[in-house]
């Protein structure tokens, strides 16, 4: 493919943009997966951008580090973004509803996967979300939710129980929301 | 698309429902570090620090965190709270790699139930990891060498300092520059500070200070200037002050004394705010504004008689002359920020009295709870307020004196607004945002005329504030004499946080 123009001259009827609109591409996941996405919404991912552009795009563009699921999701997400019309206010409040029933596993698959492919905004999105989650909750929240074990010496560990008592006190309630 | 989706969401389940432990540790450990040290940063470092405990892996992000933020006031610890909190920042210090630190925020406040000193050696230690933005409020131990290792840093661009009794200059590099409390040694102060070039943002709050304008101003970046507590003296009689900051767009005064002044004149060509609040002789001084850019002036005080107030017609405006008359023109969107951002003003000093236009004004404003969820006024001993015995009104105030940690004497007087009839039930069920008022020892309430509200507010004074000593209580003089009494014994059966609270009827 040829290198795209970069500084196209008339902004509102870019033939380039019209193109990419039609054009499709498919994306294949990790488990062989396939998902086809228009090239317009898959570019908002820089990675993808890139690897168009670089000409690899000859058919499918496989993405090894990403299971079927996340993509999924992430192609819902960047649909969204590319969508016509669609204002910010409506972006955002779709920013809002796509990561609030999300578990904390899958927050952190996506967020893995916005950051192989490079979507700025989704990771920002679900890194705020994560944080959220994580406010004023107890040590033993945080080894359940990410199901973790103390890998601290008993000792460490009671030493750090005695220093510190009030991180496990007065928090919320274990109950994941 | 959603078949597929909610095919692999289950088989994910199951996936993770064999190796949860596993699986866990894993993509903990998968995630490249920079997210997780971006995920820690946007908790409080208290947050943070519960969330590092669980596992090494995130203890090690908490090694390189780049925000270190601590408030004494958030800090959780019942017993030994001074101990605990001085253990916690030593150890995260000792504990972080060799990562730059971009923020080091010590709030140890308020001063008067924080044993805890700022030791010397945290701000050496954010100086050598390269801090950007250092803020230092409370007392300070060591400060010999304080003046000359901060100012000889280099990468800072933000510095907010509220420290007794120290004494300074400041480097060249400063961008924004913040002082609050007393100060010693000024006698190069205003020459250092008006010589700053690199200045944007300036805010000098301090107490007794006598700032004389030296004559070479190099401010050439200034934007913002705000001045509070200070002596402000003429140098040539009726020449202009602010003439010499040429980008200046923001310029607000609170409690500065302009007693020497007769004109008090400010021409800028680019200031587009100007707010001038509670200056003690500002009632006496001729005004003379050549702003044709303002947008939004500000005055909070006595107008004195012939003014020169040439304000643009469109800009926003707020006049408060004297307790009782308050004007303004412009969007009530704008009157809402401008009355919020006037009450932190007004709220930051010790005494503080204000007629009724300031409550009434601040019930208008939407989602006011929320909009000073963040607001604490440490600094506010004593204060005087007027309002009409109406609902709004009343929450709107306890609102106010819950966010005021060491209120200590509150004097609250009812007005009955002329031509209205109030309302006499006025409930208040939803007290949101309000907490308890911990520093009230001692409550006046004037002209108690009794209707539900009122009645209430007397109430929930009681029962949220446990060291009141005494409430003394007026009684409107138009009640008659069994209105009185019953009045007087539905007060004496409230419940009191504080038994030993005596209750005075006049």
């Amino acid at each position: 493919m040829a290198r795209k123009n970069r500084n196209p001259v008339g902004k509102n009827v870019d033939p380039e943009a019209q193109k990419k609109k039609t054009r499709t591409l498919t994306l294949k996941s990790s488990d062989g997966q396939e998902f086809s996405i228009s090239e317009s919404a898959a570019v908002l991912s820089i990675a993808i951008e890139n690897m168009v552009e670089d000409d690899c795009a000859g058919g499918v563009i496989p993405l090894p580090l990403v299971d079927g699921g996340t993509l999924a999701r992430v192609i819902t997400y960047l649909n969204k973004h590319a969508e016509d019309g669609a204002s910010d206010e409506e972006k955002r409040k779709f920013d809002e509803e796509f990561v609030s029933g999300m578990e904390m596993g899958v927050l952190f698959d996506v967020v893995l996967a916005a950051n192989y492919l490079d979507i700025r905004g989704l990771l920002r999105e679900v890194r705020r979300r994560i944080a959220d989650r994580m406010k004023n909750k107890s040590v033993e929240w945080v080894r359940k939710t990410f199901h973790i074990e103390s890998d601290f010496t008993p000792e460490e560990e009671e030493q750090m129980k005695k220093e510190f008592a009030w991180a496990w006190e007065g928090v919320d309630s274990d109950v994941d929301d | 698309m959603v078949r597929i989706i909610e095919g692999e969401s289950s088989s994910s389940n199951r996936r993770r429902r064999r190796r949860p432990i596993d699986r866990g540790a894993e993509r903990l450990s998968t995630m490249p570090q920079h997210i997780l040290i971006e995920i820690l940063s946007r908790l409080s470092t208290l947050d943070a620090a519960r969330v590092s405990f669980g596992s090494r892996i995130w203890m090690t992000t908490w090694r390189s965190l780049p925000n270190l933020i601590f408030y004494y006031s958030q800090f959780p610890a019942k017993v030994n709270k001074a101990h605990s909190f001085l253990r916690f920042v030593n150890w995260t210090i000792a504990h972080h790699d060799d990562s730059n630190v971009k923020i080091l925020e010590l709030r140890l406040g308020p001063m008067s139930y924080c044993e805890v000193l700022i030791n010397y050696q945290w701000v050496e230690f954010a100086i050598q990891h390269s801090v950007q933005k250092l803020v230092l409020h409370g007392r300070i131990c060591g400060t010999q060498n304080l003046a000359y290792s901060i100012f000889s840093c280099r990468s800072l661009v933000k510095l907010e300092l509220a420290l007794h009794e120290l004494a300074l200059s400041w480097p060249e590099t400063i961008e924004k520059l913040v002082l609050h409390g007393r100060i010693c040694g000024t006698q190069n102060l205003a020459y250092s500070i008006f010589s700053c070039r690199s200045l944007v943002k300036l805010e000098l709050a301090l107490h007794e200070l006598a700032l004389s304008w030296p004559e070479t101003i190099e401010l050439p970046n200034l934007r913002k200037l705000k001045l509070k507590f200070l002596l402000l003296s003429e140098m040539i009689p009726s020449q202009d002050l602010f003439s010499k900051f040429p980008a200046l767009e923001k310029l607000s005064m609170f409690f500065c004394n302009v007693t020497s002044f007769n004109i008090f004149s400010i021409s800028s060509s680019r200031l587009t705010q100007f707010t001038m609040s509670n200056c003690p002789g500002m009632e006496n001084c001729l005004i003379r504004l050549q702003t044709p850019s303002l947008s939004k002036f500000v005055y909070v005080g006595c107008v004195p008689r012939e003014n020169v107030l040439q304000v643009p017609p469109c800009a926003f405006q707020l006049v408060v002359d004297g307790d009782d008359s308050c004007t303004w023109t412009g969007s009530q969107n704008e009157l809402s920020r401008t009355i919020v951002k006037l009450t932190r003003g007004l709220f930051g000093t010790r005494y503080m009295s204000a007629g009724r236009w300031l409550i009434q004004y601040l019930s208008m404003v939407p989602e006011l709870p929320r909009r000073l969820a963040s607001d604490r006024f440490n600094y506010l001993v004593m204060l005087t307020i007027s309002l009409w015995p109406v609902a709004r009104h009343v929450k709107t105030l306890m609102l106010l004196v819950s966010k005021c940690p060491i209120l200590s004497v509150l004097s609250i007087s009812f007005e009955t607004p002329q031509g209205r009839v109030v309302n006499r039930g006025g409930y208040i069920e939803d007290y949101e945002g309000v907490g308890v008022f911990g520093g009230l020892t001692d409550i006046t309430i004037k002209n108690l005329g009794g209707n539900g509200t009122e009645m209430m507010l007397a109430r929930h004074l009681l029962a949220r504030s446990p060291h009141l000593h005494k409430m003394k209580i007026e009684m409107n003089p138009h009640l008659d004499d069994v209105d009185v009494d019953l009045k007087i014994h539905q007060i004496l059966e409230c419940w009191k946080a504080s038994p030993d609270a005596n209750l005075m009827f006049d």
